[in-house]
């Protein structure tokens, strides 16, 4: 679908032409995110550099009745960013200043187009980083980071992104500048700012974030401790949980990703022969760690584990290379991967794990997992190619039965990459007709006529996603 | 005699208005909903001046729904009230009919000790959740002042006590909620995980959300380890600039669950013995393991800096040099929790102010100005302050506070909100200052939650 002309020039009015693309093959790289089996065409895309232009636009689209969607550097893994049916996108990644770093205060005043990594880098000398570490930090911005709740692997002592996130300024859909929440993170009345995380671009753009800084531990430890499969790994992760311990982080490595990573770029030196990995990393103060480090030994000694514990940064840096680049070194298995994202109790993951393991079995299929074990958080990953439609109706089929399995537990279909276009018509699984209409209102409270990024999160029968043959991988996503 | 609630100060000027009688036809149709004991006439209970002399109690969370298209035929709209200790929180509820109690709404639905997580109805106590969890290895992050306070009524004001630098606050623990929205409508949100991003994140409307949205049914909760050691302190901090800094050290220290700072005369009534001349009183409570207890102990009675021995730049210890802190006397946190809850009579007025912790100094000093009783939780920049006013006092007297506070919170980069006030004072001010930019939005919202406006009407700004 193209722009009307009336838009374009208007758009181009308030960006100037090398800021608007419009023309197909300018607008490839827009078609999908990180979810690139979901593609659909922009009908141009507009890189505002400050709030006034991005309130601008907006505006220029309401006169010309069409839906616009924000975007930040794209790496989303559920289809959040495309623009269907014709919409404009207005990439924020232009919008990348910090503006005031407070290391008094603990807290920054960034743009949203800033890259998670750099913030933390920024305010490192400061003693400070900012905690939410989504896998995908080096590219995804805050202002992604917002629209999804991100979490990441320390998501298990700090919390998600809506832990870490004061104030906001928004354009409305309508243009409409406005301020949530206070640099105090406190709000006087209602917690505007806790209902805009989250809300996946669907009731503005968020054009200015103030986030709480943390301070760097005072000090680290890193154990990398193996065990013969992942059930008994996860057992072990309970017994640490409900010991009382808050590590800072707790993630399992399988065997079939291990091998992998094994044979990547990646490779960390992890043990063949290990059936699951647990990574756990604890931090506070140095005396506080040792006899944490020796609870630990012995919860997982339970299980059989051996434990080795980085002696240095330069070896809790390989050992995190693992976990993080795991996505990365999947791409030798097949040339596409599905990423899943799910949450269950954390006491359940043993059965539900084997449940995923089974399913992936009936349909053929090439599973790794590589999750967030502490909070419960799956990702269970399939490889396939999507150029044999056989694989491709088994990987979906598997897919829809992976989320079933998650709720019948008590689990939710996602636990940090959002609905987007890809889980919306699974929102029922979770959800009922009520609790939909509960959710619809607050949406259309903020975008009553449904032009900011329409047909994502709710089940609506108007949007149809298509499958995207062309696209592929993580091309575009400079990681 | 009107009842008072406990943060309305019975001291009203004039006699209490009547309270208004319920159509009978309403009556009919509401005990045909709730049960023949579901209505309940009584002697009236003064909420900011409007009095309340029915009281509707759905008996299950089925009813609710019932009971609110009732309300909304018959245009009635109803105060929610929990255990009855926080009403006088908000803007007086003017045109509130009756109150809609959630008294019946009780009970632990599930705790599920291995994922440290916990369903409880709205209308539960706290203490009895706290008991429930004596024994555990889990504890309920939840500690506001009102000793009677339900779940639902800390969720829906969003209350918080001393310790919530450790605990974290309400919107932090709610894992998912179960809501009859003003029209009637039930709808979950969220769930029963620790981490969920399915759908829009409603609960956060609804905590904090004075039930203007919604009457809370039950909530999950994500419950925190019991820490296995804990130690309350207490320092002198003087009277010297400098106590904003140490205060603040201290309060950030890794261990602190609660830290606050009060003033020479509120500390008087905390530790009896204590001499005003000692200055700000500085009381800590570290919790967590042996060895993190410790370390941060000594950090606070010694400052020996060297055996901490820190990474540049997150020095803990930075601003302790020279402070003494010794065990406090048994109860001491306890009764600084009452002390933060407490209005005091016969007249007064308690704001709670947020401000930015680096700019306390500059806050603390216009309030005293303004002769204000200050208690202080330096991490989190906020600030309880407590003006007595004259028996004869008026208006501009209040103004005058009013006044006060908001240039305080302004000069600390954050805002002021008036918690409690005798009606007469509360009356034809917003509470929570001037109409903030959001009141489009949230008026938007509250009428597509609640349609009919029945819910705790005028409660928001
Ligand atoms: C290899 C890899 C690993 C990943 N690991 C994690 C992980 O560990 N944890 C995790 O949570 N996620 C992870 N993700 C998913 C993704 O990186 C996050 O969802 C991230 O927050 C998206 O940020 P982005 O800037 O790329 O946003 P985009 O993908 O551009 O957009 C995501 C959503 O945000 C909205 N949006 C963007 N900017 C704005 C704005 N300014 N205002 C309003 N809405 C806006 C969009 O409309 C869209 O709905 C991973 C992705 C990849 C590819």
């Amino acid at each position: 679908m193209t722009a009307p002309a009336g838009l374009l020039a208007a758009l181009r009015e308030i960006v100037g032409s090398e800021r608007c693309l419009s023309r197909r093959e300018e607008l490839l790289p827009w078609e999908c995110d990180g979810l690139t089996l979901h593609g659909s065409l922009p009908s141009a895309v507009v890189l505002p550099r400050d709030t006034h232009e991005v309130a601008r636009i907006v505006r220029a689209c309401r006169r010309f009745d069409t839906p616009f969607v924000p975007r930040g550097a794209g790496t989303g893994l559920s289809g959040g960013a495309i623009a269907l049916d014709g919409g404009v996108v207005i990439e924020c990644a232009k919008l990348d200043r910090i503006l005031a770093i407070d290391g008094a205060n603990r807290l920054a005043v960034v743009q949203p187009g800033v890259v998670n990594a750099a913030l933390s880098q920024a305010v490192r000398p400061h003693g400070l980083f900012y905690a939410p570490d989504p896998s995908s930090q080096m590219a995804c911005t805050i202002g992604g980071n917002v629209a999804e709740n991100a979490g990441g692997p320390h998501t298990l002592k700090y919390g998600t992104t809506t832990n870490h996130v004061l104030a906001l300024e928004l354009v409305l859909p309508d243009g409409e500048r406005l301020r949530l929440g206070s640099a105090t993170g406190w709000s006087p009345g209602v917690d505007l700012v806790g209902v805009v995380v989250g809300s996946e671009g669907t009731v503005g753009i968020v054009t200015e974030v103030t986030v709480r800084l943390t301070p760097l531990p005072e000090a680290t430890e890193t154990l990398l401790v193996l065990f013969a499969d992942v059930v008994s790994a996860c057992r072990a992760v309970g017994a640490v949980i409900t010991s009382g311990l808050v590590p800072a982080a707790m993630e399992i490595v399988d065997r079939r990703t291990i091998d992998a990573v094994e044979a990547s770029v990646y490779a960390a030196g992890l043990p063949r022969d290990a059936g699951a990995v647990l990574l756990v990393e604890l931090d506070g103060p140095a005396e506080a760690l040792p006899p944490q480090i020796e609870r630990i030994r012995a919860l997982c000694a339970v299980e059989g584990a051996r434990v080795q514990r980085a002696r240095d940064d330069a070896e809790r840096e390989r050992f995190w290379r693992a976990r993080k680049g795991a996505f990365g070194a999947m791409g030798r298995l097949a040339p596409d991967l599905y990423v899943h994202d799910a949450v269950v109790p954390r006491s359940r993951l043993p059965e539900v794990l084997a449940r995923v393991g089974e399913i992936c079995d009936r349909h053929r299929l090439r599973l790794s997992n590589v999750f967030h074990a502490g909070d419960g958080n799956l990702h269970p990953n399939i490889s396939f190619d999507r150029r044999d439609a056989d694989e491709l109706a088994r990987v979906v089929a598997a897919g829809r039965e992976i989320l079933e399995a998650c709720v019948a537990v008590g689990g939710v279909i996602s636990g940090e990459h959002g609905i987007g276009t890809e889980k919306r018509d699974f929102m029922g699984l979770v959800f009922s007709a009520d609790d939909l209409e509960a959710q619809h209102r607050l949406r259309a409270a903020f975008d009553p006529d449904g032009v900011c990024n329409p047909g994502k999160i709710l089940p609506t029968p108007r949007f149809c996603v298509e499958a995207n043959p062309k696209a592929r991988g993580y091309d575009h996503v400079p990681l | 005699m009107p009842v008072a609630s406990d943060d309305t100060p019975a001291a009203a000027v004039g006699p209490p208005p009547p309270a208004p009688a319920l159509a009978a036809d309403a009556q009919r149709a509401l005990r045909a909903v709730a049960g023949e004991a579901g209505l309940q006439e009584h002697a009236p209970i003064d909420v900011d001046g409007v009095s309340l002399a029915f009281t509707v109690e759905p008996p299950d969370a089925d009813a609710v729904g019932p009971v609110l298209r009732v309300l909304a035929e018959h245009g009635l709209p109803a105060l929610v009230r929990g255990g009855g200790s926080r009403l006088g929180l908000g803007n007086p509820p003017i045109g509130a009919r009756l109150l809609l109690s959630t008294r019946a709404l009780s009970g632990i639905t599930e705790l599920d000790v291995a994922d440290g997580v916990l369903c409880a109805r709205a209308g539960t106590p706290l203490r009895t959740l706290h008991d429930a969890l004596e024994d555990s290895v889990w504890e309920l992050p939840l500690d506001p002042p009102a000793s009677h306070a339900t779940l639902g009524g800390v969720l829906a004001t969003a209350a918080v006590g001393p310790r919530h630098g450790g605990f974290g606050r309400p919107r932090d623990i709610v894992l998912g909620l179960d809501v009859t929205l003003g029209d009637g409508l039930r709808a979950r949100c969220g769930g029963r995980v620790v981490k969920n991003v399915t759908g829009y994140d409603l609960a956060k409307l609804h905590i904090g959300g004075f039930g203007a949205f919604g009457v809370l049914l039950s909530a999950w909760l994500r419950l925190r380890p019991r820490p296995a050691c804990v130690r309350v302190l207490s320092a002198s901090l003087g009277d010297g600039p400098e106590r904003w800094e140490r205060g603040l050290a201290a309060a950030r220290l890794p261990s602190a669950r609660a830290a606050a700072l009060i003033d020479p005369a509120l500390a008087a009534a905390l530790e009896p013995s204590r001499p005003a001349s000692a200055g700000w009183l500085l009381l800590m409570e570290l919790a967590g393991d042996e060895a993190a207890v410790a370390r941060d102990a000594r950090l606070l009675g010694t400052a020996c800096e060297a055996a901490a021995a820190p990474r540049p730049g997150t020095r803990p210890s930075d601003g302790l040099v020279g402070l003494v802190a010794s065990e406090a006397s048994p109860g001491a946190l306890g009764r600084l929790r009452a002390l933060q809850g407490e209005t005091f009579g016969p007249v007064g007025l308690r704001f709670r102010l947020a401000v930015l912790p680096d700019r306390l100094g500059a806050v603390s000093e216009r309030l005293e100005r303004a002769a204000a009783e200050l208690l202080v939780f330096p991490a989190s920049g906020v600030v309880f302050a407590r003006v007595s006013l004259d028996l004869d006092a008026d208006l501009s007297a209040v103004d005058r506070a009013w006044l006060a506070a908001r240039e305080a919170a302004r000069a600390g980069g954050g805002f002021a909100v008036l918690e409690a006030a005798p009606p007469w004072a509360k009356r034809a001010r917003n509470v929570f200052g001037e109409a903030p930019a959001t009141a489009p939005l949230l008026r938007t919202l509250k009428h597509r939650f609640d349609p009919a406006g029945i819910l705790n009407p005028h409660r928001l700004p």
